[in-house]
């Protein structure tokens, strides 16, 4: 819980701990499945009547799935804590599934994947880099899953799941927001005493095998007009002092338009019109990735030899003075502005929670990575960024307009 | 659970003692709370069903103008909230004027002027100079031209304030262009436009700008590889010699200063402008009608993406309040709304379904539905949709409905004030679109206005606006699933719309003119 006074509002957050890297082959999408499945209607609140309720009050929700947690959440006016409090004991203690629910809910996500997966130019491509990328199934298959498997997805299954992993124990409950603690403690204990506690599943671990060379695969996509390329590299799980130094090598070689690959690749030699680079950390083995979009009459080839070339000048001479003074002040700045709203510290608050069993773990990271000195982080990037841990998808366009090319 | 993540904070041990701002997150540690010597407190009974929870008596007060506005010696109106929480400074410079400027032929001339506003260095420093010492300073510069309106916004800290409005400046009024910068977005942009067919949500906004407005309004005229490569350094100069002028600027500035200092301040900034421009003309108004049928875009994909068009509403129209409050029951209200109700909750035909009411500031929006939906139930999904619309007329709509929809206009508008850089936004929108001048209490009495809005006042807005026999019906996916409707809901698109289906080629990427029927997917 965290008093944030000032603005009159309240986040109420449920996190889960599961995610889809629970799903065994021939299962996949189904924590997604189930998170829509969680607003269809508890004991005590009707189909339909969570939105509504939500509404009336004034506040906004949503869930959301990830690969290693699902989280349910509500801001609204802080004198209505007890509507979201009540909202999610009841579907944590008696949530209601029938057939029809889950069929149509089916058909929902199925949707949702058709919208954003496969009809959209180069999202099918970031599904092909994880699954090359990782070995061990629970981070090789996509969050929202295969077609296949959520049409084989049973009210069996949905129960079982229900049993499984929403039991209290295995949860989170962040209050944050213009609350008094005493009273808003009190406030929880009324809701949640009534949610008897069930059993909580084993801890889920899982171990990929070490990094053993450079894979490499092509991918045609019909929707794209560019050819992209995706270059990854798996490393070790968030928190891990590697992840720190590479969160420091994230900004300075992205981090917008002042980023170094950015500025030399899109910019100072023209050879690719976009270029991004992103660190997705996960509970598990983590990616570095770096996404680009080539120049007209640069292969993807030599695209990837410029971003081989300038990694590895990196690797050897590590950051400048400037740039570790300009990453420490980026930092500093992103933590303010992480901590500026009731929802985002209830995020922060609660994966650090769940995953780490200490809520307010955050500044001591934040600090942790203003200590890194600069040869800490060029170490990092020459252990890390190196071709055994190497991941490459070349996405080649492939739809009927694309051959002939516009005129 | 308990405080100490404090002892973990040792600011002596950061690298760089002159960031004293890392207060906010040691504020972050400090306020969690822990449960001890509470659970012991006897726990009160719970009500049976959320319904029966009971909360205090709703009384919010919006944010008043005059508590906000000032007028500076430049004539410029500027927004000024005060807010010491956080060491950060936002201010943000709106431009009357907006793509509608933009000359016949030289389309994508304001968009490129905005982009390289911020973005194309000064008189006195290079665009990479500029860059470096924002990143520098972690301040965020951005400047963009849309379609009714400019913004040059500047997000910094507080202790920076001198430095960044001095940038600001020149950035305002020494603009460099920098060749190199603004050939690389040229590049850029033709690269987008390339991508223009790619992705049928890009085709289906478009095709909806041509059947709501005509191929002649501004919305309409989009950039293309000729316009683009037309444009010199000499077009983006003078266009913002032209219209980047105090008389067409507004301020709004929240965060971490005293008012009478920054309104000093921001006199300073546009004392002496060192160019002459003009006021900017008014945004046109449309002059097309919605043309009732199906219009089909064929492209390879298996959801169809459908959009259903009506006429909308000026917002200074008497009834606005009662259509906004019809639609959210209709479509706009998310979850709560029927469209979404039946189309995704009982049906599962999509991921999202709704409908919205265009605010209509300029000239009457449109009232427009929006769906995707696998191609072979795209009609299907469509008929229930308009159904929908019938039903909403020609029925009532309930006691709950009506009351959910005015709570959460009602509860929802505090939220819309949240934080001071939204309070000085609203408001500065409010002088920006000219309601301050012809409506200056709009929020003051917008919970009266919400609260008097009766079932018969939607009903007759219902049936006012919700002409389904005679909509616009835009479907882009895959032609030949769309017409060939899944067996069990044999639903034809044309006689959703009267009989009507014209087929819209898709248009070239570069020209923007129609390819020609079945010449490309």
């Amino acid at each position: 819980m965290s008093p944030q006074r000032g603005i009159p509002l309240v986040t109420v957050d449920v996190t889960y701990d599961v995610g889809s890297r629970v799903e065994p082959p021939g299962k996949t999408g189904f924590a997604h499945l189930f998170e829509h499945l969680m607003f269809e209607g508890s004991e005590n609140v009707g189909k339909g009547d969570h939105f509504r309720l939500v509404a009336e009050a004034g506040g906004s929700m949503n869930g959301t799935t990830s690969e290693d947690r699902t989280n349910y959440f509500e801001t609204l006016p802080a004198e209505s804590l007890d509507l979201a409090l009540f909202l999610e004991a009841d579907r944590m203690r008696a949530l209601v599934l029938t057939q029809e629910k889950l069929d149509n809910q089916r058909e929902a996500v199925k949707e949702e994947k058709r919208l954003r997966v496969d009809n959209q130019p180069y999202a099918s491509s970031f599904e092909t880099a994880d699954a090359l990328a990782y070995d061990a199934f629970p981070y090789k298959h996509p969050v929202i899953g295969s077609m296949d498997d959520l049409q084989a997805a049973s009210l069996d299954d949905a129960r079982d799941f229900y049993r499984r992993y929403y039991a209290p124990a295995n949860a989170l409950l962040a209050v944050v927001g213009d609350v008094d603690p005493a009273d808003a403690f009190r406030r929880v204990k009324n809701a949640f005493e009534e949610v008897p506690p069930r059993e909580t599943p084993a801890r889920f671990a899982f171990t990929e095998p070490v990094p053993s060379g450079e894979r490499r695969q092509r991918v045609d996509d019909c929707h794209a007009a560019m050819p992209a390329l995706h270059v990854n590299f798996k490393v070790a799980e968030r928190r891990h002092p590697d992840l720190f130094a590479l969160s420091v090598v994230e900004r300075i070689l992205g981090a917008g338009e002042t980023g170094r690959l950015w500025r030399r690749l899109v910019k100072d030699d023209s050879l690719a019109l976009s270029l991004s680079v992103s660190l997705d950390e996960r509970r598990g083995p983590s990616l570095f990735r770096i996404f680009s979009l080539a120049r007209p009459g640069v292969t993807l080839e030599r695209l990837e030899a410029e971003i081989l070339g300038d990694l590895s000048r990196f690797a050897a001479d590590g950051p400048t003075p400037r740039e570790m003074e300009r990453v420490r002040r980026l930092l500093l700045s992103s933590a303010v502005r992480a901590t500026q709203t009731t929802q985002s510290i209830a995020f922060l608050l609660s994966e650090y929670g769940l995953y780490d069993g200490d809520p307010g773990l955050f500044p001591h990271d934040v600090e942790a990575v203003l200590a890194l000195d600069a040869a800490a982080v060029r170490d990092a990037a020459a252990r890390l960024l190196v071709a055994p841990r190497r991941s490459v998808v070349t996405v080649v366009p492939s739809g009927p307009g694309e051959s002939k090319g516009p005129a | 659970m308990k405080n100490i993540l404090v002892s973990h904070l040792r600011l002596s041990m950061l690298p760089n003692k002159g960031l004293f701002w890392y207060a906010p997150i040691a504020a972050f540690a400090a306020l969690l709370a822990s449960p001890q010597g509470f659970a012991a407190t006897q726990a009160e009974p719970i009500p049976a069903k959320p319904d029966q929870l009971v909360f205090k008596p709703f009384a919010y007060v919006p944010p008043a103008a005059k508590d906000h506005r000032t007028v500076l010696k430049s004539g410029v109106v500027a927004y000024l909230a005060e807010n010491h929480e956080l060491p950060l400074v936002n201010i943000q410079i709106l431009l009357k004027g907006g793509t509608y400027l933009n000359p016949p032929g030289k389309e994508g001339l304001a968009e490129l002027t905005g982009y390289l506003l911020a973005r194309g260095g000064t008189k006195d420093r290079k665009a990479e100079d500029l860059e470096e010492r924002l990143a520098f300073l972690a301040a965020q510069l951005n400047s963009a031209y849309g379609e009714d309106r400019g913004t040059v916004s500047l997000n910094l800290l507080s202790k920076d304030l001198d430095e960044g409005l001095a940038i600001l400046r020149e950035v305002l009024t020494e603009p460099r262009f920098q060749d190199d910068k603004l050939n690389l977005r040229k590049d850029q942009t033709l690269a987008d436009m390339k991508q223009r067919n790619d992705s049928s949500t890009d085709i289906e906004q478009r095709e909806r700008s041509f059947l709501s407005y005509g191929d002649d309004f501004y919305l309409s005229r989009f950039e293309t590889k000729a316009s683009l490569e037309g444009l010199s350094r000499e077009d983006v100069v003078a266009f913002h010699r032209k219209w980047v002028d105090p008389k067409n600027m507004l301020v709004a500035a929240a965060g971490d200063f005293k008012k009478a200092d920054m309104a000093a301040r921001l006199d300073k900034l546009f004392a002496g402008w060192p160019h002459k421009g003009e006021a900017a003309p008014p945004v046109p108004k449309p002059n097309h009608a919605l043309a009732p049928g199906t219009f089909l875009v064929d492209k390879d994909v298996n959801q169809g993406r459908v959009s259903i068009l009506l006429p909308g509403l000026l917002r200074t129209d008497p009834d606005f309040f009662a259509a906004a409050i019809m639609n959210d029951i209709l479509g706009g209200g998310g979850f709560t709304s029927r469209i979404m109700n039946r189309v995704r909750s009982d049906e599962g035909l999509a991921y999202s379904a709704g409908s919205a009411l265009q605010s209509g500031i300029w000239y009457p929006g449109r009232l427009g539905a929006a769906f995707q939906s696998k191609v072979r139930t795209a009609a299907y999904a469509s008929q229930i949709v308009i159904e929908e619309m019938k039903k909403l007329r020609d029925g009532d709509v309930t006691d709950e409905e009506l009351d959910t929809a005015k709570r959460s206009f009602i509860d929802t508008l505090p939220r819309r004030f949240s934080t001071p850089v939204q309070v000085v936004g609203l408001l500065v929108d409010e002088e920006f679109t000219g309601r301050y001048a012809s409506d200056p209490g709009y929020y003051a009495k917008y919970q009266a206005n919400v609260e008097r809005v009766t079932k018969a006042d939607v009903k007759r807005q219902a049936q006012r606006l919700l002409k389904a026999e005679s909509v616009t019906l835009l479907v882009v996916g895959k032609k030949a699933d769309l017409l060939n409707p899944d067996p069990k809901h044999p639903v034809k698109f044309a006689d959703l719309t009267n009989g009507k289906l014209t087929e819209v080629p898709l248009r070239d990427p570069l020209t923007m003119q129609p390819m020609g029927v079945g010449s490309a997917k």
